[in-house]
This record gives C-alpha cells, structure tokens and sequence, in this order.
C-alpha cells in the first residue's frame, strides 16, 4: 500500500493514470464506430452525372455499381475499393467504361486517406491524377512500371496506385469481362531493403563491441542511418506508426517491406535483446541531434525539476497525440514529431516552427527532443524497462537497460 | 556564485526552449484538429484531362457521417 494511501490522500497519479488510458480506450472506440462517413453517398454526390446502383450485397469493400438513368449504358461500371496505402488503406472510386479495344479509366475520385497530409498535398501540387490520363483498364497501374511516382511522395503514391489497380482490375475482370493481361506487382524488395536490414545488423555489432572496431561501427551506422533512413528514404520511426499498429494500419509485406524490416528491427530489438537500438543507433533525427552538438560545443543543462518531470510531459502529449489519432482515425495527424519535416522539408503549417525550435533546442542541449518531447523513445524504453521487469522475475538477473534519458 | 549564475542562465534558456517547443505542439495538434475537419475527397474526370476541372483535385464535399460499410 503507498504512502498516499496510507494517510487518506486519494492516489491521484493512479487515477489520472486510469482515467488516459479509459479516455484513449474510449476515443478508440468512438473513432472505431462512430465517426465513419457513408463512402457510398460520398460517392453518388461526386459523380452526380450518373445514378449508381449497387451490385451484390457485399458489405464490406470493394462494391461494385451499375449506372442507371438516362446515361445508363452497357459497359460502363464505377468501382469502390480500397488500397493498402503507408498510414492506412485508402478508399477509392473509380469509373470505368468498355471501349472497342479493351476499357478506359473515366474518373477517380478519392475519398478517404491515412497518408501524411503534406505528402498528400505533394501529391496534389504535382497533379498526380494527371498521370492516369489515358491510361487502359489492362493498363498494370504499378509504380515504377506504368505509373511514374511523384519525387518526395513515392509511397503515397504506391499507396494511392494499388488503390486505384484494386478497383480498376477488379471493375475489369469481373464486371466488364476483359481477359486479365495486366500484370501483379511482384514483391517490393531490393536494394533498399539489403541496405535497411546492413544498417540494423551493424547496430547490433556497434552495440555489442565496446572496442575501436565498435566505435568505426557505430560511425558507420550514424553515417548510413542520416543518409540513407534520413535523407534518402524518410523513414523515421513515428508515434503515427506505433498508432497505425495499435489500430490494425498495417502496410502489405510485399509492397512495403521497409516499414516492416523497420519496425520488426525497432520493437524486436527491445523485446528479443531488451536494447533500444533505434534511438541510439539508427533513429536519425538522434544523428541530426548529436551533429548539432558537436558544431556548438554548447551543453546547456535543463533545469532538474523540468528534467524530473520530461516523462509526464512525454505522456502527456502522447495522450494528445493518440487521443486525436484514434477519434480522428488518421495516425499521421497526431504525430508531432519533425522526423519526416526535417528530411523531407515538406510540412504543413505550424510544423515549420516545430522543427527550428527542435534544432535550436538541440544545439544548445545534448539530445533536447529525446529528453523532452520524443514519444518513440519513451514507447521503446517503456517496453525495454517492462521487459527487464518481467525477465527479472521470471529468471533474475540484468536483462537489458533502457538507456535513453527519458 | 558566478557558476551558480551561468547554471541559472543556462537553466532559463533552455526552459524557454522548451516552453516554446511544447507551444508549438499544441498549435500542432489544434492544426491537425481543423485539417481533419477540411479533409475533402479528391476528384479527376481522367477522359476530360483537358478540361480546367482536371489537376484541380479537390472540390469540397461535407462528408456525412453515417451509415458506416467499410
């Protein structure tokens, strides 16, 4: 029994604790049930031209509509289907109709996303519907191969590809009976995949060795991690990603296998070896920090009670964050963080304020978002401390550290 | 004294930082508030690609909360 309660003061921690988590079970729940919109009539109000009626009794997606009315004619048919996108599926319509030789893609309209709003607004500036002009419904819509991707947003655009494929193939096959000649898209693997799962094994050797091989490892890693997960494919670990686990968001293995080489190196590392090695060897914004550091020498110290309390202000926002993750059912909307910003430099709004005052705050205070506002780190350490706690009871002994400052 | 006065400088900037930083988040998350409620869907007429109403992804649609099917 505490102190607390022992002298009659309610456990104010315990219950403040209790009523987050029932709010986030709650706000789950809301978003999960409550605040869907009726993709159907979305739909019907966008193409007002034409009557759609559904075919089949299918409740869940893809639905399949018929055109009724004055422009009802054979060979036309408007699909709703949905694409495994990087934050979440994304739910399209398209309009397809029969043609002498084959079929052609009439309209598409977009209706619902998860993906990062300023990389969909790249999407938008870039015009990249345009690139579906023309195209054939037995056209293979796969990026990279008839679709060109835009520079900067190119899992966006895969995931708004395999949307439009799903419909368009389907409305095809099935609806407009054309012989399947387009082609699947094959697994995602490549180069950039090697360089991810190198990246992660070479952490855990610069982890390991405490010797000068370790240190040049470890250099190496930093070098490779700002490079390559920074710069070259922006894949920094999120709470946007840790919430699109929790929400069941989870990106196709054969499509993106880098998120999930990413979070099985990330979350496996803490639960298999109890190291946080994402925070300390392949998060890059960690590498920016550490830079930063070093050019200004400056090491100013964060006032004790701030520091005692950085973990209740990390919950805090976190709670924030998913609170408005869950009710919203977008993950990308609630994460804070300035990773993607700050390799991308595409932001929304006040976002280009977050990510100065991050790099004004870590040149002048070792590690200044890790300590202070950085859910991933508190999330991953939550997980190493739980399981050196359950190791501990089960066997005794050390079993792993958590060993970020927050 | 003199060291307990730079701890006390050192002590005030980075709070300020930090005040700052958490700030801005929250307008962050009053922003993403008001961008979910500005999400439209997005719509090209790909047949019509020379009309002006192609490119222009976005026409504004309330989009109604109800009748849930996905």
């Amino acid at each position: 029994m505490s102190a607390a309660t022992k002298t009659g003061t309610p456990p104010w921690g315990r219950i403040i604790e209790a009523l987050a988590w029932a709010s986030l079970v709650a706000a789950f729940i809301i978003g999960q049930l409550a605040a869907r919109p009726d993709y159907e009539a979305l739909l019907q109000e966008k193409m007002s031209d034409v009557k759609l009626v559904r075919k089949g009794n299918d409740t869940g997606l893809p639905v399949v509509f018929g055109i009724e009315g004055e422009q009802a004619e054979a060979g036309k048919v408007v699909v709703m289907a949905k694409g495994a996108g990087y934050g979440g599926p994304l739910i399209v319509g398209v309009k397809a109709r029969r043609t002498g030789d084959g079929g052609k893609l009439s309209e598409i309209v977009l209706l619902s996303h998860k993906e990062t709003p300023a990389f969909m607004q790249k999407l938008q500036q870039r015009s990249f519907l345009k690139k579906f002009a023309g195209k054939s419904i037995s056209d293979n819509f796969i990026v990279g191969d008839d679709i060109d991707a835009v520079s900067g947003a190119t899992v966006s655009s895969q995931g708004f590809t395999a949307a439009i494929r799903e419909a368009v193939h389907l409305g095809a096959e099935n609806h407009l009976k054309l012989e399947r000649t387009w082609a699947d898209p094959g697994w995602n693997f490549g180069s950039n995949e090697l360089i991810l799962i190198l990246l992660f094994v070479l952490a855990y050797v610069g982890v390991y060795r405490k010797d000068k091989w370790g240190r040049y490892v470890r250099r190496m890693v930093m070098v490779g991690t700002l490079l390559f997960v920074g710069f070259y494919a922006n894949a920094s670990v999120n709470l946007g990603n840790l919430a699109s686990i929790a929400m069941g968001y989870i990106p196709s293995l054969k499509q993106h296998p880098l998120w999930w080489i990413m979070m099985i190196g990330t979350i496996g590392s803490v639960v298999v070896v109890g190291r946080n090695i994402y925070c300390h060897q392949i998060c890059p914004f960690k590498v920016i920090q550490d830079l930063l550091q070093k050019v200004s020498g400056t090491k100013l110290r964060i006032r004790p009670e701030i520091q005692r309390k950085s973990r209740l202000l990390i919950y805090s926002l976190s709670w924030a964050a998913l609170m408005l993750i869950f009710l919203s059912v977008h993950p990308a909307l609630g994460s804070y963080e300035p990773f993607a910003m700050m390799f991308s430099l595409d932001g929304l709004g006040i976002q280009w304020y977050i990510l100065p005052a991050a790099l004004i705050g870590a040149f002048f205070v070792p590690s200044f978002w890790c300590r202070l506002f950085c859910p991933v780190g508190l999330f991953l350490n939550q997980i190493v401390r739980a399981r050196r706690a359950i190791h501990n009871q089960f066997f005794g002994g050390d079993a792993g550290r958590a060993t970020t400052k927050n | 004294m003199a060291r307990r006065k730079e701890r006390t400088w050192q002590f005030k900037f980075s709070s300020i930082l930090a005040v700052v930083t958490l700030f801005l988040i929250v307008g962050y998350f009053f922003q993403s508030y008001t961008q979910i409620r500005k999400m439209k869907p997005v719509q090209a007429a790909i047949e019509h690609i020379s009309s002006p109403r192609v490119g222009q992804i976005a026409e504004p649609v309330e989009p109604p909360a109800e009748n849930t099917r996905e």
